[in-house]
């Protein structure tokens, strides 16, 4: 990931320069103060200079974007000074145009997927003008900004782009008493806990519903807490203020045990790394156990105050996204699904007649407007089953398809149990007339364990036979997390190439960990082909 | 005020922290190594007001140029 940005202020006015700026080591962010490029003529009128202005940079990020893929913030400040009496009967000018302005950049945001927008404004709010603006700095310096809002701005450019490079956290694991509701269940009963419309019960009763809003955003629900299971279930039940349900939780770890140890069995039996998972507590001495027993997992220092909670949850960085897809939307459901289907699979005998009766179906389907931000998302998600863990941007995705629309396509699982969704993303291309290459194979791990790698690979040498392939090549690049995908090449029946075969083969190796791979097309040795349906 | 001048290097080191800070500051000033240039001393400046609670007036951001403008300025600073 680059640690470095270049931060490009509208250059003394001069709009034609927005976003010409080219590091290659570094993120370009630009900066633009409306008032650097507004002239200072009072003529003609100031709504249609802003407007004017406002269609320059539009245009200048947009060309921007067409030339360059990489990631690319756009920061913009419409800052206005305020007059009560100004702005009592009517809206100013300023916010008008600002308005209609970050509509149009919302457009070019939904088409460029490196794109991002910064609102200034909002982002120095809460330290108010006073702190955030120097107009000294400005006259000494051609700077607007304090230094203390400098930081602000520095730290919001870093935020969205540590996001773009890593996903967001998964699991959000809580405690019970004390944390979803006011009180301990076991001493003072259901009618004695705090929980409702009003005073403190109405703060966790908020709590509970920025809980469910990060459920909704796709985050998992755990619970982590010494109770009784009977009278937290009875809260869950039969509590009328109890705003999340014993469905919205994909686990309980409710007994006497020792917080940290329940939390890493949890990790294993949602097959997710603790890295990924945030603990939320209100007792300090729980906090330091786990904070001690699993450094890597974020306890939240959480303040004591609980009207304080709502808040801070809702902008945890940890659980923001840039947006919520589909699947984002259907993750407890899904993982529910993994611990039905774990459940059967220990109860059948035969593995292949077992998997024959979930009714799998496979489907690969042609990159789109609708699905990129997904293929985009997998890329960045995908660790372990994942064969170069290259983290392609939208862009690059493209490119694949451009060449042929089949060339880079999504995965998506269906089975008696659950809609998977988008579970799987494949880019090939052409490494010459002979030779089909799998540039990248990646496969979300929650579904593994059903062949449907399989049926991929049995689809990649259809598409190679179709296309009039004679092989396929195969790229793997350890990240020390994927060994999994090496074995499932070799599962597949490729043979890793040897060195003087490799150049034959015109293939540049970039990468001192990449290890080619090769298959002629004859079908998998290993798949059944029955296990899937159609 | 009174200044401690290895509080002054202090920032010297973490505004500049890529060159290496002689011992002795005293007698340091723009342009002794590359990232002390008109920027630095604007961030060096910038530093100093947040790090010993000053505040510079726009004269003095235009004519402090080295360590020494600085301690003289520091020292008849009063807020």
């Amino acid at each position: 990931m680059r640690e470095q940005y270049t931060l490009e202020f509208s250059k003394y006015g001069d709009i034609h320069s927005i976003g010409s700026d080219q590091n290659k080591d570094a993120y370009v962010v630009s900066v633009v103060f409306l008032d650097d490029l507004l002239d200072a003529q009072p003529k003609p009128e100031l709504l249609t200079r802003l407007s004017d202005c406002c269609e320059h940079l539009i245009d200048n990020v947009t060309r921007r974007c067409e030339k360059s893929g990489e990631l690319f913030i756009f920061g913009y400040s419409f800052s206005d000074t305020f007059d009560p009496i100004r702005n009592a009967k009517r809206c100013s000018k300023k916010l008008r145009a600002k308005i209609k302005f970050a509509e149009a950049l919302e457009t070019l945001c939904e088409r460029y997927k490196f794109l991002h927008a910064l609102d200034i404004d909002a982002c120095l709010e809460s330290l108010g003008t006073e702190r955030a603006f120097d107009q000294r700095n400005w006259y000494f310096a051609r700077t607007r900004l304090s230094n203390l809002g400098m930081e602000q701005l520095v730290s919001s450019v870093h935020k969205i782009a540590t996001r773009y490079q890593n996903p967001p956290h998964k699991v959000l694991v809580l405690d019970c008493d004390n944390t979803l509701w006011g009180g301990v269940v076991g001493e003072e009963g259901l009618a004695g806990i705090q929980l409702g419309t009003d005073g403190p019960g109405k703060a966790f009763l908020d709590f509970q519903k920025t809980i469910l809003r990060l459920k909704d955003e796709g985050v998992l629900l755990a619970l982590s807490s010494k109770n009784n299971i009977e009278d937290v279930w009875e809260v869950f039940d039969k509590h009328d203020s109890m705003l999340m349900k014993r469905e919205d939780l994909v686990a309980a770890k409710v007994d006497w045990n020792e917080k940290s140890k329940n939390i890493r069995a949890l990790s294993e039996e949602l097959d997710l790394n603790v890295n990924s998972f945030v603990f939320w507590d209100d007792n300090p001495v729980e906090r330091e156990k786990v904070r001690f027993a699993i450094p890597e997992m974020l306890t939240v220092e959480v303040p004591s105050e609980i009207h304080h909670w709502p808040a801070l949850l809702q902008t945890m960085f940890e659980f923001a996204r840039f947006y919520v897809t589909t699947e984002d939307r259907q993750k407890t459901a899904q993982y529910e699904a993994r611990y039905k289907f774990i459940e059967s699979k220990n109860n059948a005998e035969d593995e292949d007649s077992f998997l024959k009766s979930i009714a799998f179906k496979g489907e690969l389907i042609e990159l789109n407007q609708g699905n990129i931000a997904r293929a985009v998302q997998l890329c960045q998600k995908t660790n372990q089953f994942n064969l170069t863990t290259k983290r392609y941007t939208a862009e690059q995705l493209l490119e694949f398809v451009r060449y042929d629309k089949e060339f880079c396509v999504l995965a998506r699982l269906t089975d008696r149990f659950a809609d998977h969704g988008l579970v799987g993303l494949v880019c090939v291309r052409e490494l010459n007339q002979q030779t089909l290459l799998l540039e990248n194979l990646l496969l979300s791990c929650r579904v593994l364990g059903r062949k449907f790698e399989f049926w991929i690979m049995d689809k990649i040498i259809d598409l190679a036979t179709r296309r009039g392939y004679k092989q396929i090549c195969g790229v793997f690049v350890d990240s020390g997390k994927n060994l999994v995908s090496k074995d499932y090449l070799l599962n597949c029946d490729f043979l890793p190439i040897e060195a003087e075969m490799n150049t034959s083969l015109n293939v540049v190796k970039n990468d001192e960990n990449a290890t080619m791979f090769i298959r002629n097309l004859e079908p998998l040795k290993s798949f059944d082909r029955g296990i899937y349906e159609g | 005020m009174k200044v401690e001048l290895s509080e002054l290097k202090d920032i010297l080191g973490d505004v500049f922290s890529n060159s290496t800070i002689p011992k002795n500051i005293q007698n340091l000033k723009m342009g002794d190594f590359e990232e002390w240039d008109s920027l630095g001393n604007f961030n060096l400046l910038l530093a100093v007001e947040e790090r010993l609670s000053v505040r510079f007036n726009m004269e003095a951001m235009a004519s402090i140029k080295s360590i020494q403008d600085l301690v003289i300025y520091l020292e008849s600073y009063s807020a």
